[in-house]
């Protein structure tokens, strides 16, 4: 869509800041980037605007969800450069690199570091009970702790290829829209058609002989996703414009830092295929928890992955011909060289191939606990008063819960989980922190469904959801169960039961290991709560229930 | 921007921005839009409408964004003074009613209208999400 009249003046400060205030929060720090100062981002925008000529506005943001995001249809553009992101990705970067972590061990870090940026996602998108329970889930088997990078030591980094791709691949990505859309068409590395292909050689790998059901899973959604050939269109042009900036402003900067000696081609393009596997790790995580924190239907798209893996060969095709041409990809291209660099490009990212491989199988490990509540474990604070009695685990346990509920504190964010977390946190030893988790289990209250074979949570269908009610207070199940009971069945019988935890996670994990049949609209909603009181709303107005 | 200024951000749906942009155009004020670009790839999920608007006009704006909602899919009515915003979620035509009254006794506190700082409107908390953020 093309949003811009022929003439528009341009937006000024105060509406930038509200437009950028809008879309992060009021509390978050941001500033507009100072154009005026010598360093390597502006070295960086001098050679954005050689080759981009509507204007842009980057802004800082401090914190908040770890989001970069563009606005490229305003006048000016409005770029967000996120910190947080910035030090997550950097934080992987140093996992996935480092040589002295063998193959099972670089697993259970990847498990732990996905876990943790998957509970703070999950906590920033609003659901601190789960957020709580991925935190613990990702402590007591920390036997290799990688502290995690500040911005601080990103900034003390000696300029490098590293450096340039850490810092500025995002950046670049998110103004790549922003040229996209003020040029009449995109040029997607090796054509359309090459483009069109590709997707369908990735589906076909991801979903095998499952490939036509997803397609018409897809057709039926009727909305677009990240598989959607516009879309990927759209995000292979940023990416490419991405390593085509990145390549002349490395040069720069290496040559303001005295230290050109130091470029080489071959080793920006596997940096930049370890940035795109590192952004993939960190889509993935922000998918999941969206899916685990139950965020609208929409704002979390599935296919998200697949496409990652068609931007990863976009960009390697596109590396090759680059390098090929001497960075003159619209001219003459021997297409015998393409494919030897295609094939050296290959080779280097088969050289981090083991690490990738281990590093998947804990990240794939950790997915599963954010998506699947069935497969999360009940046992997690009892694990993790457990571990306090080795002692590197309890400085890991410490540092990580006192990292995590600052981080609650500065989002105004308050649940029972969070209390009981810092109260554990608190007693020195196992006995006493142990002592904290029986002092507070509490009563979680059901109906429950017997007769006839059937012995299980009783819950309602309602127009979207397969909805289990847990109540706090007797009188509230009692009241349900009543006026419930006309429903039932006849030779069934509505009682009730408690569920004793000192969390309400568990009580959402026994439900869906309760209700097999209806875990893929099983909603679980808490006397107290929001979605307690919509629900109940809707019951009482009749929305609640299907058409049928 | 002057401090006699608001900022007016309208969230909505992809099919919403631009006859958005046209109705605020016709009645005299520049706005623009554009969709949010992520950098996860997925598909642009929200568009945003943004204009800054002279204080004195900024009621009128409103009440006529008060018809808009009755036709258009608009998750989230938002307008930002020097200090405070206004916000209002999947916003009804009575809900940006509300928004105008609040938005007068903030603009006249604002101005230094003494008398009027002090006045308040009562809000409908069942249907109106208005938070002064200041």
């Amino acid at each position: 869509m093309s949003s811009r009249p022929t003439c528009v003046p341009m937006l000024d400060d105060t509406v930038l800041d509200h437009i950028v205030r809008s879309h992060v929060g009021a509390s978050v720090r941001t500033w507009r980037q100072d154009r005026d100062v010598q360093n390597p981002m502006n070295v960086v925008l001098d050679v954005v605007d050689e080759v981009l000529s509507h204007p842009y506005a980057v802004y800082w943001v401090d914190g908040g969800l770890p989001e970069m995001f563009s606005l490229p249809d305003l006048e000016p553009s409005v770029v967000l450069f996120n910190t947080r992101y910035l030090e997550m990705i950097g934080h992987l970067r140093g996992i996935l690199t480092d040589r002295a972590l063998h193959s099972e061990l670089l697993e259970e870090v990847a498990e732990q570091a996905s876990l943790r940026i998957i509970a703070e996602l999950v906590l920033r998108y609003g659901d601190p009970g789960l957020a709580c329970h991925l935190l613990v889930e990702s402590l007591p088997a920390s036997t290799t702790y990688f502290l995690p990078v500040t911005l601080n030591d990103l900034e003390r980094t000696p300029i490098s290829l590293r450096y340039m791709v850490v810092w500025f691949y995002t950046l670049l990505h998110e103004l790549g829209h922003v040229a996209a859309t003020h040029r009449r068409q995109s040029d997607p590395a090796g054509g359309e058609d090459y483009l069109a292909r590709l997707i369908e050689a990735v589906t076909s790998k991801f979903f095998g002989d499952r490939e036509d059901d997803v397609r018409e899973w897809r057709r039926r959604a009727h909305r677009r996703d990240s598989l959607d050939r516009q879309v990927l269109v759209e995000e292979c042009d940023a990416d490419l414009f991405s390593v085509q900036v990145l390549y002349e402003a490395t040069v720069r900067v290496l040559r303001k830092n005295g230290t050109l000696d130091d470029f080489s081609v071959d080793r920006l393009a596997g940096e930049i295929l370890l940035m795109s596997a590192l952004m993939h790790y960190m889509n993935s995580c922000v998918m999941v928890a969206r899916f685990g924190a139950r965020l609208p239907a929409g704002a979390a798209d599935p296919f998200n992955n697949v496409a990652n893996s068609v931007r990863l060969n976009a960009i390697t095709e596109f590396l090759s011909l680059y390098i090929a041409t001497g960075g003159d990809v619209s001219g003459y291209a021997d297409r015998e060289r393409v494919d030897d660099l295609r094939a050296d490009l290959h080779a280097i990212h088969m050289q981090i191939n083991e690490q990738l491989t281990a590093f998947d199988r804990g990240h794939a490990r950790a997915m599963r606990h954010g998506l699947f509540p069935e497969e999360r474990r009940l046992d997690v604070f009892g694990r993790l008063v457990q571990a306090f009695a080795r002692d590197p685990v309890a400085f890991v346990i410490r540092r990580e819960v006192e990292r995590f509920l600052a981080l609650a504190r500065s989002l105004e964010v308050r649940h029972p989980d969070l209390d009981l977390l810092a109260a554990v946190i608190a007693r020195p030893t196992t006995a006493a922190a142990a002592e904290v988790l029986r002092k507070r289990q509490r009563a979680f209250l059901v109906a429950w469904v017997t007769g006839e074979g059937v012995d299980q949570p009783f819950g309602l269908p309602s127009q979207d959801a397969h909805v289990v009610f847990v109540f706090v207070t007797q009188r509230a199940v009692e009241y349900f169960i009543e006026e419930s009971r006309p429903i039932v069945a006849p030779g069934f019988q509505l009682n009730v039961t408690g569920i004793l935890s000192p969390t309400e996670q568990n009580v959402i994990i026994t439900l869906f290991q309760r209700l097999p049949d209806e875990r893929r609209q099983l909603q679980v909603v808490f006397e107290g709560t929001d979605a307690y009181a919509d629900r109940i709303r809707q019951l009482n107005d009749g929305t609640f229930w299907s058409q049928e | 921007m002057e401090p006699e200024r608001a900022t007016l951000i309208v969230v909505c749906a992809e099919d919403a921005a631009q006859p958005l942009v046209e109705a605020l155009r016709t009645r005299g004020v520049a706005a623009q839009a554009s969709g949010r670009r992520n950098l996860d790839g997925a598909a642009i999920a929200s568009w945003m409408v943004v204009a800054g608007v002279a204080l004195k006009m900024a009621p009128d704006i409103l009440r006529a964004l008060g018809e808009l909602v009755k036709q258009f899919r608009v998750a989230r009515v938002e307008v930002n003074l020097e200090t405070r915003s206004l916000v209002i979620d999947n916003p009804r035509a009575v809900n940006v009613d509300e928004m105008v009254r609040r938005f007068e006794a903030a603009a006249e506190e604002l101005t230094g209208d003494e008398s009027a700082a002090g006045e308040s409107v009562a809000g409908d908390e069942q249907s109106a999400d208005l938070r002064p953020d200041a």
